[in-house]
């Protein structure tokens, strides 16, 4: 790909990306997400700082199943969901389960939280990006439920330790509209 | 082939060319950064730049001796561009809105890079700066998520190594 190609293929996608909520039902590699996320620290990693973040894929069906089960745990945690039918119940378990993978971005919680917070933004923006090009969609999903003891444990999270999104990921069928942005040069003040 | 050369190349610049850049550059890769995903469309960045006298006024109104890195790219960088994004009480908007802020600024680095523009992005606890953020006009109900030095480069800075993704990626 020449310098001229990668300018408009990466404005293309920048342009084009969605967030995609409803995902084909074909499987998605771990090599592959891994290869991706390879490339997306690569662009993002600040010199001379110690990545303090790191990831949990769960793309297996076991894997999936574990996480779905424990996304479950929380909603009966919080008493939201009592009264619910198993039926329903066993409903959003198979709808967690059809996502096909789950990233579970962790950050340490430490001097500089924001700035590492940042750097693992700007490394999953990468990520998405590069997902894109590979007909891959992404959304970031950052419910409170995450944030709950029977998820946290079950995923072994470390005191020091927040997650910060659960990423998922997937082959979309079809974009969602294009909803209009607001030019940047409403947003922008010159000095 | 695919774009992941790209990001493989991509890296933090420090070093500038004092070759002029046009405000005219920076705002097209603006128009296409602010594509950037965000949480109920509430686009939640602001953006000031600053180039010339004004961002020598910038850089002497920071403290050298508490963010010598700060003053080091505001010195170095022909553009400043200080990007911004809301502070919220809730701390999931706010927290959603920052990384959404954060999503933006890595569009603006790898979009840079495709016209050859290097990018520096400085963020530290910037609240005590209270003559830069006057300056600049960042109000209180706002949190500075990045102070962006942006140029040409003449020769490619190093690349570091990365820390293996292996020790710090689970499967499941």
């Amino acid at each position: 790909m020449t310098a001229t190609q990668q300018k408009s293929v990466l404005s293309r996608l920048v342009r084009e990306r969605r967030s995609i909520r409803s995902f084909a039902k074909r499987a998605l590699s771990p090599e592959l997400v891994t290869e991706l996320l390879q490339a997306a620290e690569a662009s993002a990693l600040p010199a001379g700082r110690e990545p303090s973040h790191r990831f949990i894929l769960a793309s297996s069906s076991e894997g999936k199943a574990k996480a779905a089960s424990m996304i479950m745990d929380t909603y009966s945690e919080q008493g939201l969901y009592k009264w619910m039918p198993n039926k329903l119940n066993q409903l959003m378990a198979d709808r967690i389960a059809q996502i096909p993978a789950f990233l579970i971005v962790i950050v340490k919680e430490q001097e500089e939280s924001r700035r590492n917070y940042a750097t693992v933004s700007a490394v999953l923006q990468s990520l998405s990006l590069l997902a894109w090009e590979q007909g891959i969609g992404t959304v970031w999903n950052t419910e409170p439920f995450m944030h709950k003891p029977s998820f946290t444990s079950g995923i072994g999270l470390q005191a020091d330790e927040r997650i910060v999104t659960i990423l998922y990921l997937g082959y979309c069928e079809k974009a969602p509209k294009t909803k209009p942005r607001t030019s940047a040069v409403s947003k922008l003040t010159y000095l | 082939m695919s774009i992941l050369s790209l990001f493989r190349e991509t890296r933090e610049v420090r070093q500038f060319a004092e070759r002029p850049v046009f405000r005219e550059l920076i705002l097209s890769i603006l128009e296409d950064a602010v594509w950037a995903p965000n949480h109920k469309l509430r686009e939640p960045w602001r953006f000031i730049y600053a180039d010339g006298t004004a961002k020598q006024k910038l850089t002497a109104a920071v403290d050298a001796d508490k963010h010598p890195r700060l003053v080091e790219t505001l010195a170095q960088a022909p553009v400043a561009l200080i990007v911004t994004s809301p502070s919220n009480k809730d701390e999931r908007i706010d927290n959603d809105d920052f990384g959404a802020v954060c999503c933006l600024i890595q569009n603006i680095q790898m979009l840079g890079w495709t016209h050859g523009l290097g990018m520096a992005w400085e963020l530290a606890d910037y609240s005590a700066c209270t003559e830069l953020r006057a300056l600049a006009g960042v109000r209180d109900d706002e949190r500075i998520a990045g102070i962006l030095g942006l140029g040409f480069f003449d020769s490619l800075p190093e690349k570091p190594a990365v820390a293996p993704l292996n020790d710090r990626l689970e499967v499941w």
